[in-house]
């Protein structure tokens, strides 16, 4: 039977990476490609590429086997139903993720599979074994990290409309300043790759060393980076300071998809990681190793989304965002990352695609964007908060259905 | 992210201004022909004229019907949405008094006094040469809420400004062509008639656009 399981959880983990990599990578790519910084092949090649080696080589290695300890680990025991319930809870997610992407809504992967756990939790443990403080951070995420990233894109726009996009000598003030946004980008990457991804605790780098490491490496290559953007760019005006924006965009989505693989290649392989060292020990631990094959494994399902899918959608996005300059576009990636960056060192389980709705919001409450349809603002908030519920009534669902097939 | 995020952003209601701007000036400058047409009394090729003017208010009010079928509440512009909607208003109607003049002048064949001829011509100019600043205006416009650069907006004021200047202009013109009417038209009322409303139609179109250029100025405020 755990065989049966194990096969079929290596098939739901791939199709969920492909999910991943098919609908997510629009999230670091898609406003670089709508506001011209990249083509929609470098999309595919920067996005495919660099998820891939950011879930395999940067991904964790050690993982909870329930996400976020959602459930409390003590009381599952019974190794038999804890696989299957892993099982269930990788089939539920892929299948709400499935849904609300031909719905064409915004959810999040990692709440998906959080909710999905939950349900899991509910049917063997009942309700006393959720942990239900942690259930109320992700109720609080919902609002803190669309509001949050939405003041920093709106700040952020109005900053650059004020300070430089209204001046009658733009581009010498976006010169003036290039060594603050060049340093503040750098900065923003360099501080989530030591705290939000796997890397730095495995470095060893505590949130102060690793502020001091980025504050240095910002001061750098503010400096070399006015250096380049001198001898690089040679348009003047409202064309150069958007080549400006559009080189640091480059960046911001390269860092997007690397973290993306190594942050979210968990929400695939964490379950599946349980599921197997189930097979092999035949026991239950709370903090499962996840072996490097299944993080390549996962790696590939993702770059297989990028390659398959993720190119229609990068497409869709890109076309559909005419509007979006380099300038809105870098206000947007900026509230997205220092949101997601500073909400997921204070302990919550913030949601990138979040952030991100949040970020264009804002950038359109500062009168940025052409035309801002509030109405879907909210049709994708409500499909945030039926994801937890419905993934893990799915999830339920599943259970009792694998366990009358398998069992 | 799925893709449906990007559902959040709308088509851009600005192209479709930029269209019916389109329509505007295309109409002004066959409306100068037609009147022309009349004053040589070439009836054919008047009706031709005022026909496909009519055609073009015809498409100009398609464009503005569709813009406000697509902006309902929930939908944040870069401006508000209240002076956009106002400024395509009275964007539509400078074609629609176009239209109204040249329908009023097919409705009877009249005689325009010889020393009238050159002045109504000239309001006719002006009325043209403040549609002409139409596009210029939503061009600039529409660079200016993509850039928000100063020099856009500079010029964007200055359209406006010469826009304003021309419609004072027209209107000074209009003046001196009414009592002009009374004048020179004393044994014939029907003529009168006929011919002070068409000078009112004409002198619509400038206040409109005149309406149309304060809306924007509204529009572009800091």
């Amino acid at each position: 039977m755990t065989l049966t399981i194990l096969i079929l959880g290596i098939a739901a983990g791939i199709y969920m990476a492909w999910n991943i990599g098919a609908n997510d990578v629009a999230n670091g790519m898609a406003s670089a490609v709508g506001a011209k910084a990249i083509t929609l092949r470098q999309a595919v090649y920067i996005a495919g590429i660099l998820d891939f080696v950011g879930a395999t080589f940067i991904g964790s290695h050690v993982t909870s086997a329930i996400r976020n300890n959602i459930v409390d680990p003590s009381v599952l025991s019974d190794p038999g139903t804890v696989a299957l319930g892993l099982l269930a809870t990788l089939l539920a997610a892929g299948f709400w993720v499935f849904f609300a992407t031909w719905r064409q809504l915004p959810v999040s992967t990692t709440h998906s599979v959080v909710g999905a756990m939950i349900g899991f939790g509910l049917i063997t443990g009942g309700v006393s074994v959720i942990q239900w403080p942690k259930v109320l951070l992700i109720v609080l995420s919902w609002i803190i990290s669309p509001f949050f990233a939405s003041l920093l894109a709106f700040l952020m726009f109005q900053f650059l409309r004020n300070r430089i996009l209204s001046k009658p000598d733009m581009f010498v003030k976006a010169l003036k300043w290039s060594p603050f946004f060049v340093g503040l980008t750098f900065f923003i990457i360099v501080l989530s790759f030591l705290l939000k991804t796997p890397l730095g605790s495995r470095l060893g780098i505590d949130v102060g060393t690793g502020t001091l490491i980025s504050l240095g490496v910002a001061v750098g290559m503010g400096g070399i980076g006015r250096r380049i953007i001198q001898r690089t760019i040679f348009q003047r005006g409202e064309e150069g300071v958007e080549q400006i924006f559009r080189r640091l965009q480059v960046l911001t989505s390269c860092y997007v998809a690397l973290a993306h693989g190594a942050n979210d290649v968990a929400n695939a392989m964490g379950p599946l990681a349980g599921i197997y060292i189930i097979y092999v020990t035949h026991a239950v631990s709370p903090e499962v190793p996840v072996p490097s094959f299944l993080l390549a494994l996962g790696g590939v399902g993702i770059a297989l989304g990028v390659v398959t899918w993720g190119y229609r959608v990068i497409e869709t996005v890109g076309t559909k965002i005419t509007t979006l300059t380099n300038t809105r576009g870098f206000s947007v990636d900026f509230g997205t990352a220092t949101c997601v960056l500073i909400a997921s060192k204070l302990g919550m389980p913030v949601s990138t695609t979040h952030a991100a709705v949040g970020a264009v919001v804002g950038v359109g409450l500062a009168r940025g964007m052409d035309a801002v349809d509030f109405r879907v603002v909210w049709k994708i908030c409500l499909y945030w908060v039926i994801t937890l519920p419905v993934a893990s009534l799915t999830c339920m669902i599943f259970y009792k259905l694998l366990e009358a097939f398998l069992a | 992210m799925r893709f449906g995020l990007f559902n959040l952003f709308r088509e851009s209601p600005f192209t479709k201004l930029q269209e019916h701007a389109e329509q505007v000036l295309a109409g002004g400058a066959l409306f100068r022909t037609a009147i022309q047409c009349y004053l040589e009394s070439d009836c054919v090729r008047f009706e031709e004229l005022h026909l496909k003017v009519s055609a073009l208010e015809s498409e100009a009010d398609r464009i503005k019907q569709n813009v406000r079928a697509h902006l309902p509440k929930g939908v944040l512009l870069p401006v508000d949405k209240f002076q956009f909607l106002w400024y395509l208003r009275e964007a539509d109607k400078v074609m629609d008094s176009m239209q109204d003049a040249l329908h009023w002048l097919s409705y009877k064949t009249t005689k325009v006094p010889e020393p009238m001829i050159d002045d109504l011509l000239l309001m006719v100019d002006k009325a043209v040469e403040v549609i002409d600043q139409f596009q210029p205006m939503v061009e600039g416009a529409i660079r200016y809420f993509r850039s928000f650069s100063a020099k856009e907006r500079d010029k964007v004021k200055q359209v406006i400004r010469d826009l304003r200047q021309k419609e004072f202009e027209s209107d000074q013109i209009e003046r001196k062509l009414k009592s002009d009417v009374f004048t020179l038209t004393v044994a014939d009322p029907a003529t009168t008639f006929h011919l002070i409303r068409l000078i009112e139609y004409i002198g619509e179109i400038s206040n409109h656009a005149e309406n149309a250029g304060d809306m924007m100025r509204a529009m572009i405020a800091r």
